[in-house]
């Protein structure tokens, strides 16, 4: 046992459960014959080693696919979403490239990582899939530590834990609660060097205080639509051409190489032509492809829960969970966490405004203070598949004053509705899904309801609001207000799936570990593809923007980190 | 889909025959537009004994895609050969198939971008 080994007692009880429940090439038979990292065995060709296996299941191996897939936790069960990389032949390999790091994936943390890899002196290259470098969304924050208490950033950390219901690795929290505010400002600075019309939204959409404690916050936002952090890291990935990086796109990455040690030596992808390329990384490889929301497989195990949902994001395979899980880490253990929103149906100032809101079918489901970010787990079921609608009044502007966001006057609904003529501003048109109509069964029919069923869920609804008791979902008296005057509005949102926002096991400095806890040499993953940041069912919307805000944090952190090795 | 297929009903009964061919060694193939056009099988999926689906640079020997991109930029909301996903570098085969009707693929997400994938 190196000095660097900890036992399971010393690790955090975040690593050790990961490591005990986690997905790995050796976890379940690590469990059963326990010790085996200290007898030094790792080793073999891409880390593979015939002894580990022991006899029993060596036999086992030789007569069946097993041994070309990966195994579930408990080693039962063959995954094939985790197909072992095939050795590439030599002959295919049309050259070979070093860098002292290779990024990749050119996302929200990839370009980061790049770029701040290059300023501490690194030479760097970034392998990409897409054509270009491709990211999502618009908002991504940070505390300012500039007049942010010390009490305020604990208590922002405690907060977060909390939204994660206590399953995440408090380490990398308080790791984006001290660095985030620098980090999203160098964000800002060098994507504007790149033409980014990016701004500071400061304290514009975060909570003020917590606990009493004032808060300062750095906010990114590359926007309004339709520019987006898509837009905002090619701005970015401009600034880190100048500086020296090379991206090398429509190029995914394939497989790792790895030496017989197990350490990470670089990454061979496929370039247009068929042919691969081999990048050798002195210093690191730094895995940021993102999550696997388009692997149906992979998504149907980790997360269940999102079977029926549509997606918000094309080609996110999982590639890098397959690459990372073959070079020894551990992926997190099924109930991974979840991102599902819709912001672009209607104003996204009043998604969370407790109005009646109908399922698929026409009839109330939820206590309308349910947030929207969490109203996926009532719309799970095939039918409903993420959609619902929220459906007011004439007199909203006034009944819905004081609520939670704000609200947007009749003229401006206008730019959500798909039916005004005219050029929008700010959304994504083909998104855009509010209606008006003069009668509850023509506003039904606009928001593919049957119109009898409408009409009787309002109904039912404007009684409780008479009696100002909701006796069917117990929602506050104060909001509940009817559903009486025309014309009626209808916003028909459709949750989708924005992120998975679970990954493989990483310590602070953002290393790999394998099953034994133990950081696999020369890789680092950052993004949704690094693990341990949240934990909780649903991706926690306290901080607007947390997760492109960590994106950033850890890809500066982590560039200058593996520079520095 | 019934027009093509009726348009190489009465043009081309030597297509037929080449039509009979693929679908034999194919899964059944509706409309084979580039069949149509006297290309063989062998043009797109080689000589090799198991035929493996064909790859956008085989596509791109004959077609141009900034040229295409030209071609459809006033389609409608968006170019489907030049979005905000894939640049021109969108993969043919995720609208375009040969043995079985094309789709639509940002319909799934844009309900509103309505139009023919030949
Ligand atoms: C519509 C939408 C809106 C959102 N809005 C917000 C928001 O406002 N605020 C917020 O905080 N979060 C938001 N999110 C979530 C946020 O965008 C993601 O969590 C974040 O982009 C993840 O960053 P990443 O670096 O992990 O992955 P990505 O940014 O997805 O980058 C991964 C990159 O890796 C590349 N890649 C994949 N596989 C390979 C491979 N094999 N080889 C090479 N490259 C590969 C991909 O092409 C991609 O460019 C939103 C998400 C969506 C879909």
């Amino acid at each position: 046992m190196s000095k660097k080994d900890k036992t399971p007692e010393e690790m955090d009880a975040y690593t050790r459960d990961v490591i005990d429940r986690g997905l790995s090439r050796r976890g379940f038979l690590g469990r059963t014959a326990a010790g085996l990292a200290g007898l030094g065995v790792l080793g073999g060709l891409n880390g593979l080693n015939a002894k580990e296996t022991g006899g029993a299941s060596r036999k086992a191996e030789a007569g069946s696919l097993a041994g070309e897939f990966g195994k579930s936790s408990d080693g039962g069960a063959t995954l094939s979403f985790l197909p072992k990389p095939k050795a590439i032949p030599e002959k295919d390999i049309k050259e070979t490239l070093t860098f002292d790091v290779v990024v990749i994936g050119a996302g929200a943390s990839g370009v980061p990582a790049a770029l701040s890899a290059r300023e501490n002196g690194a030479s760097v290259a970034v392998v990409q899939k897409a054509p270009f470098a491709l990211a999502q969304g618009n908002t991504g924050s940070g505390l300012d530590l500039a007049g942010t208490d010390k009490a305020a950033v604990e208590a922002m950390v405690g907060r977060l834990i909390a939204d994660s219901n206590h399953r995440c690795n408090p380490k990398l929290i308080r790791q984006w609660a001290y660095h985030s505010g620098e980090a999203v400002k160098w964000v800002i600075d060098r994507a504007k060097q790149g033409g980014s019309p990016v701004v500071n939204q400061g304290n514009g959409p975060q909570m003020k205080t917590i606990n009493g404690y004032p808060l300062n916050w750095v906010t990114s936002f590359f926007g309004p639509k339709p520019y987006t952090t898509g837009e905002g890291m090619r701005h970015l990935a401009v600034t880190a051409e100048k500086a020296g990086v090379k991206f090398f796109y429509r190029m995914p990455a394939v497989q790792l190489v790895q030496n017989r040690a197990g350490q990470v030596l670089g990454v061979i992808a496929k370039g247009p032509d068929g042919k691969y390329t081999r990048f050798m990384a002195k210093k690191g490889v730094i895995l940021a492809t993102g999550d696997y929301q388009n692997n149906k497989a992979m998504s149907d195990y980790f997360i269940p829960d999102i079977r029926n949902f549509e997606r918000k994001q094309m080609e996110k395979t999982g590639d890098g969970f397959v690459m990372a899980y073959w070079a020894g880490g551990v992926i997190e253990p099924i109930g991974h966490t979840k991102m599902l929103h819709d912001f672009d149906a209607g104003p996204a100032t009043m998604c969370d405004m407790p109005f009646l809101a109908v399922d698929r079918g026409g009839r109330r489901f939820v206590n309308e203070t349910v947030e929207m970010s969490l109203l996926n787990n009532y719309l799970k079921d095939a039918k409903n598949a993420g959609h619902y609608s929220q459906i007011f009044d004439a007199d909203y502007m006034t009944a819905a004053a004081n609520w939670p966001g704000r609200l947007v006057p009749p003229e401006g609904l206008k730019n959500y509705m798909p039916e005004e003529p005219g050029p929008k501003k700010g959304v994504f048109e083909s998104q855009v899904n509010t209606y008006k109509a003069d009668t509850i069964e023509e506003l039904a029919k606009k928001l593919e309801i049957e119109p009898a069923v409408l009409a009787a869920t309002v109904k039912r609804y404007n009684e409780l609001c008479a009696k100002g008791k909701d006796e069917d979902f117990g929602k506050p008296g104060d909001k509940m207000v009817p559903v009486l005057k025309a014309p009626f509005y209808g916003i028909h949102r459709r949750v989708r799936v924005s992120a998975i926002c679970s990954g493989m096991l990483v310590d602070e400095n953002h290393q790999a570990l394998n099953a034994e806890g133990q950081p696999i040499k020369g890789l680092f993953i950052v993004g949704n593809l690094g693990g341990g940041f949240y934990g909780g069912v649903d991706y926690p919307l306290t901080v607007f923007g947390l997760s492109l805000g960590r994106c950033y944090t850890f890809g500066y952190l982590v560039g200058r980190h593996v520079a520095k090795l | 889909m019934r027009k093509v297929i009726m348009s190489f009903l009465k043009a081309a009964p030597l297509v037929l025959a080449l039509l009979g061919v693929a679908a034999f060694a194919a899964p059944k193939a509706p409309a084979t537009r580039h069949a149509g056009h006297g290309l063989e099988c062998a043009q797109c999926h080689g000589t090799a004994k198991k035929k493996a689906p064909v790859e956008m640079a085989k596509c791109l020997e004959c077609h141009d895609n900034q040229e295409l991109a030209t071609k459809t930029a006033k389609l409608g909301a968006r170019n489907p050969h030049d979005n905000r996903h894939y640049g021109v570098w969108g993969d043919c085969n995720m609208c375009h198939h040969e043995h079985k009707a094309s789709e639509n693929r940002c319909l799934g997400c844009h309900p509103r971008f309505t139009f023919k994938v030949p």
